[in-house]
Order: C-alpha cells, then sequence, then structure tokens
C-alpha cells in the first residue's frame, strides 16, 4: 500500500457509489491514503450525482428528442434513396463533358480511332461501311460503348443499393 | 428492455423514420425516464452550463436512438450513451476551444451555512479542468472501468491511471483546502 496504489481502491470507490461503506472500509480508510482520499471524493461526486428538484425541471421532455431523432432518421433515409440519383447525375455530367470533348477534338479522335481499331482488329475496319457518315463511326461506337458501360454501372449501383 | 421498432400508425416518412430508429416511443421513453436525470446531472456538473447540458443531452439521446449499437441489455445502452455525451462534450470543446471551466466565481455569500458549503464545494469541482472533471465523474459516480473512460474520452487506456490519480489528488486537496478554511474562519 502506498500514497498512489491500493488495492482495494475500486471496492472503496463501489461501496461508496452503492452506500454500502461498511466499518470496514472505513476503518481502512482511515490508515490508507489513496483509500481516504477516494472516500473523500468518490462522496462529493455521489453527493452532487442528483439532480435538485430545481434542475429535474430543466430536464427536457423525451418527446420532442423523440420526434427530432425521428425527424433526422427520415432526413438520413431520404438522402440514401437519393444517392444513387445523384451518383447518375454525376455520371451524366462527366458523359457531357466527355462528349463535348470529343466532339471538338473530333478530327484528330477520328484518326486516331481508325488507327488504333485498325491495330486491334483489320476485320473492325469493315463496320464503317454500314454507316451513312463513315468519317464519325469510332466515334459513334465509341459513344454508345460509353453509354452501355455508364447505364451498366448505374444500374448495377442502384440495384446494389435497393 | 423493448427494442424491436414499431411503425404502426404513422404518416409514410414518419414510419421510414420509426423503422430506423433502435426502439419505439414507449420503450424509448422508459428508457429515458430511467437514464435521463443521471445523464444530465453528468454533462450539468461537468460542463457547468445549463443550456450547453441541455443541447448535449438531446443530442446524446438522437445519436443513440439512430446509432447500429447492437447491445440489448440496459446497462451496456446507459455506457454508450455516456460515451456518446463524452465524446459530444469533446468535440464541443475543441469547436469552441473553450474550457468551461468559469474564470471567475462569485464568493458564496447567501448567510446560509449550508448554502454556502455547497456553493464552496461546487466552486471545487468547477477549479478542475473539464477532462479532470470528465474523467472523475465517470470513474467514480458511474463506475465506469479504465478501458471503458479511454473507450469515451480517447486518452490512451494506460493514461487514465495517472490522469484520474492527478485529478483526485487535486480535487481532494481543494475539498480539504475549503473544509480548513471554513474551520478557521469559525
Amino acid at each position: 500500500m502506498n500514497n498512489i496504489l491500493c488495492q482495494r481502491e475500486d471496492q472503496t470507490a463501489a461501496a461508496v457509489r452503492n452506500a454500502t461503506v461498511d466499518r470496514e472500509t472505513a476503518l481502512h480508510a482511515q490508515q490508507c491514503p489513496a483509500c481516504s482520499e477516494i472516500l473523500l471524493v468518490a462522496e462529493f461526486l455521489c453527493d452532487r450525482s442528483t439532480l435538485t428538484d430545481r434542475e429535474r425541471t430543466v430536464l427536457p421532455d423525451a418527446a420532442p428528442i423523440w420526434k427530432q431523432a425521428q425527424t433526422r432518421a427520415g432526413r438520413e433515409a431520404l438522402r440514401l434513396a437519393l444517392r444513387p440519383i445523384r451518383f447518375m447525375k454525376i455520371i451524366a455530367v462527366v458523359a457531357l463533358f466527355a462528349v463535348s470533348w470529343l466532339g471538338s477534338h473530333l478530327p484528330a479522335t477520328s484518326e486516331w480511332m481508325g488507327s488504333w481499331m485498325g491495330n486491334l482488329n483489320p476485320d473492325l475496319i469493315s463496320i464503317p461501311r454500314i454507316w451513312p457518315a463513315s468519317a464519325y463511326q469510332a466515334e459513334i461506337l465509341l459513344g454508345f460503348a460509353a453509354a452501355t458501360v455508364l447505364l451498366t454501372l448505374g444500374s448495377w449501383y442502384m440495384v446494389r443499393q435497393e | 428492455m423493448c427494442l424491436e421498432p414499431s411503425a404502426t400508425g404513422s404518416p409514410d416518412d414518419a414510419r421510414v423514420a420509426t423503422v430506423r430508429l433502435r426502439m419505439d416511443e414507449e420503450c424509448f421513453r422508459l428508457f429515458y425516464e430511467r437514464s435521463a436525470p443521471r445523464l444530465f446531472a453528468y454533462l450539468l456538473r461537468v460542463s457547468g452550463e445549463r443550456s450547453v447540458a441541455e443541447d448535449l443531452l438531446q443530442e446524446a439521446y438522437c445519436r443513440f436512438l439512430s446509432s447500429k449499437f447492437s447491445e440489448t441489455d440496459e446497462a451496456s445502452q446507459r455506457s454508450y450513451l455516456f460515451r456518446i455525451a463524452t465524446n459530444l462534450m469533446r468535440d464541443r470543446w475543441r469547436r469552441h476551444r473553450e474550457d468551461p471551466m468559469p474564470e471567475t466565481l462569485p464568493e458564496p455569500t447567501s448567510g446560509h451555512p449550508a448554502i454556502d458549503r455547497q456553493l464552496e464545494m461546487r466552486q471545487a469541482f468547477q477549479q478542475l479542468k473539464a477532462r479532470e472533471r470528465q474523467l472523475l465523474w465517470l470513474a467514480y459516480v458511474e463506475g465506469s472501468s479504465h478501458k471503458e473512460i479511454s473507450e469515451a474520452t480517447g486518452l490512451r487506456h494506460t493514461s487514465i491511471r495517472l490522469l484520474l490519480f492527478r485529478a483526485r489528488h487535486k480535487l481532494a486537496s481543494l475539498i480539504r483546502g475549503n473544509s480548513s478554511s471554513k474551520g478557521q474562519s469559525q
């Protein structure tokens, strides 16, 4: 036993908390600096742990807190429900910018796509013949592919959220 | 303790909300009646301000209701509630960069010795730092273990014993100081 530690500290604190300080605990506390300090502090705090009558009158009522929690939960549910829509909006904006950018760089893109597709598979070069404006066939294909991918991603995300 | 939320007789949006809360209104009311006075006392004594204590109490219960805490026994729930409240107090102090300890406290001069004594004791507690008040309250009023205090306050588990010892020693000195000065004056 020393000034700082005593093996009966928890026991003393519990006794004060439960209002069961017996003679043995009191005698021990007289000889033990740590427990005497605990006894003093814990009694002081426990005396203040109950609300006075005046303080009880200002204790908020349960009903408004319940309503507030309900409102918040409703808002949170709405936020979660709208998340896929927000996600799709972002995708749409990104897609719009991507298409605009492609449009402004069309000749270069067309050249690059043509050569890329040619390198990838020479048979694909024959595809443009089915389109009336063969110069833009690569961009159109790219657009369809991007839209398909984005729609698939969006649908998957929405289904997952459900 | 009932935990299954009910969703009867509510408008659509309210029903969505009810389903998301961890207990129904009646269960909440009973739980609140049993736990709120202790929690309010904790918030009031540690923060030292009634309006702050009221705000934090409401916020703590709102967060508790929408939490995903899975324990069903009331002691664990109450402990979790205190943890939420302790975190809220800590966040508030950080946000406002405030230590709610009043700089100057009025002299206790009510004329009634018992009331004066009570005021002196109150001031003794207010002279501690907010963190010290929190630690002492959780340890000696709520009976929280060092691990629980560490989880609630964000302090390291190994530091709790020393911090608690210092805070306890400080408060004991203040109480004894008040008592001896009172004795000398009489």
